[in-house]
């Protein structure tokens, strides 16, 4: 047994506690500290979740509510048309329908252009003209001849209540023809719009 | 030990000597040849009884003294003297009888001498556990004595050092662990929530986004654009008041942003106020990010309308300048309308048109517009 030994062994139960208790200090501490960082990260993690969940919470009520708020709307706009694959035949046919049925002289004629995107490329969600996004307009031009102000005027009231088609009238050139009985020379460009569905 | 007897015993310049320390528990003794130690010895005196540890520190000297001569340290006939630092009179006769001289003790080393304070010094080094000349069983013992009640401060310093390194961490976790359940159960309830929210917008069927879109351009697009029968109401307003005139032509477009009004102009922006296109209806309250557009301020939006008269009547033409000047003056009474080509107008300031056999009359009496886009909700012209 060397010296060391003479001196450590009675103490040797004593030592290894206080090794113990350092290691276990330490130990304890640096264990406190990481468990806090740990804590401290994981509640911030679930803080950012509860953020994101109410943001989205947030998101649903609106989105609920644009439902609710819109639901009529919307489905006055589907039944016009406006949604989904644009019925370009049914358009035209009951524009003729419609025209035929208000017994004007029979000098209705149109020429519907092919669809184009109101947007060519996509704007940003927070450009003035996000909502044209995606919408493609089609272009009727429509001519006229022979008929008077009020007939004209019954014909778009008709247009209005009856075609079941989402437009509006772009542009419209209207001139007495020569001979005052005879009527209006019309022509108008009619955008017709449809939005498909995503 | 050795070297302090051996230092002291120079000191006295004595340079051979058997120097004899006794002490309660302990004889040291040490040798000494020509001033160097060549042999230092330490007996533990076993005896209560005085007689018989002096019959034996005598023994021992005399043990020693035979074991330098069989060493051959010193010769038989050569022994050296011997310096008994203590009571010697108990010892001198044997060792006088052993033929051992006596050293008198130096007056410094009397008890009352001025070394004197060297014997208790020496018996407390020898003797005391703490004394590093202590013997090893009582010195280990007082070391790990030492060291035990060290450790067991180590033990307390540890703990210590931990309540204070500790304590701050230990309650900021538990707040921590406070805030960390109030968190998942709002969390857990939030969840709850918007599982519910998204099985009720599942339920419609419908997507809320293209809803809005749809809705939004129907209302920017559609719903706000006038409509020929407006703008028929508006021209026939202006020339109500004048049963001589009958519209010849009448255009309108939409025109693009950025392009011309009425071949060239441009319309003058109306103050913000009047801008915004009211969608109050349609928005409800948003979210943050949610459809951004639809937060976006609309440029304004404005008809072109031009228009022609004829007159039903040969009038004077003081009287048709009259009669333009009140169809005028009817349409800058509509709000927002901005006059461009006003047959009316100052020469000065008027685009003046004409030319060699064309109708004068024609761009006379042409009216050329800008007239803003009305709120879809109020759906009538200005």
């Amino acid at each position: 047994m060397n010296a060391y030994s003479v001196v450590l062994k009675p103490a040797k139960v004593a030592l290894i506690l206080f090794a113990l208790s350092v290691v276990i200090a330490f130990a304890a501490v640096a264990g406190l500290v990481r468990y806090r960082t740990e804590k401290e990260q994981s509640i911030l993690k679930t803080a950012q979740q509860l953020a994101t969940t109410r943001e989205n919470i947030k998101k649903l009520t609106y989105d609920l509510d644009s439902i609710n708020r819109l639901a009529l709307q919307y489905k006055q706009l589907t039944q016009a048309g406006f949604i989904g694959e644009p019925d370009r035949d049914g358009w035209v046919q009951r524009l003729e329908t419609l025209y035929r049925d208000t017994r004007l002289p029979p000098t209705l004629r149109y020429t519907l252009a092919p669809s184009q995107p109101l947007n060519p490329q996509a704007v940003p969600a927070d450009a003035p003209t996000a909502h044209q996004n995606n919408v493609l307009h089609h272009g009727l031009a429509i001519e006229l001849s022979g008929i008077h102000d009020g007939e004209f005027l019954d014909f778009m009231a008709r247009l209005d209540s009856d075609w079941r088609t989402p437009y509006r009238v772009e542009t419209c050139q209207i001139a007495r023809e020569a001979e005052a009985l005879t009527g209006l020379q019309i022509r108008c460009t009619v955008e017709l719009y449809s939005l498909p569905e995503k | 030990m050795s070297m302090l007897l051996t230092l002291m015993a120079r000191r006295l310049a004595i340079r051979d000597v058997i120097l004899v320390m006794p002490s309660v528990h302990y004889l040291r003794i040490l040798v000494i040849k020509e001033g160097a130690p060549v042999l230092t010895r330490c007996i533990h005196r076993y005896h209560e009884d005085n007689n018989a540890e002096n019959d034996s520190d005598t023994n021992e000297i005399l043990r020693t003294r035979q074991h330098l001569e069989n060493h051959r340290i010193f010769e038989h006939d050569a022994a050296p003297p011997v310096l008994y630092l203590g009571d010697a009179s108990v010892v001198t006769d044997h060792l006088t009888r052993a033929g051992l001289t006596l050293l008198p003790v130096p007056n410094a080393f009397l008890p009352d001498g001025e070394a004197g304070y060297l014997h208790p010094l020496f018996e407390y080094v020898i003797s005391s556990p703490r004394g590093q000349l202590a013997p090893l069983q009582l010195r280990a013992r007082h070391l790990a004595e030492n060291i035990r009640h060290a450790a067991h401060l180590g033990v307390a310093a540890s703990l210590l050092t931990f309540i204070l390194l500790g304590q701050d961490d230990f309650r900021v976790l538990i707040a921590l662990h406070g805030q960390d359940n109030t968190l998942r159960a709002d969390l857990q309830l939030a969840e709850g929530q918007s599982q519910r929210l998204e099985g009720s917008i599942s339920a419609s069927g419908l997507d809320p986004a293209l809803m809005r879109q749809a809705t939004r351009f129907a209302a920017l697009e559609m719903n706000a654009a006038p409509t020929p029968e407006s703008l028929f109401q508006f021209t026939a307003a202006a020339i109500a008041d004048q049963p001589q005139v009958r519209i010849k032509s009448l255009t309108f477009r939409f025109p693009k942003q950025g392009e011309r009004y009425c071949q060239g102009h441009s319309v003058i922006e109306l103050p913000l106020t009047d801008r915004k296109i009211d969608l109050s209806s349609l928005s409800g309250s948003k979210p943050s990010g949610a459809d951004a557009g639809e937060e976006t301020d609309i440029p304004p939006r404005y008809t072109e309308l031009q228009f022609t008269i004829l007159l039903t009547e040969t009038l004077s033409a003081a009287t048709q300048i009259e009669i333009r000047k009140r169809i005028s003056a009817a349409l800058k009474a509509k709000d927002g309308v901005q006059l461009m080509e006003d047959p009316a107008a100052f020469s000065l300031i008027n685009t003046l048109k004409g030319g060699i056999g064309m109708d004068t009359t024609q761009a006379e009496n042409l009216w050329c517009m800008s007239i803003p886009w009305t709120s879809h909700s109020s759906g009538v012209m200005p």
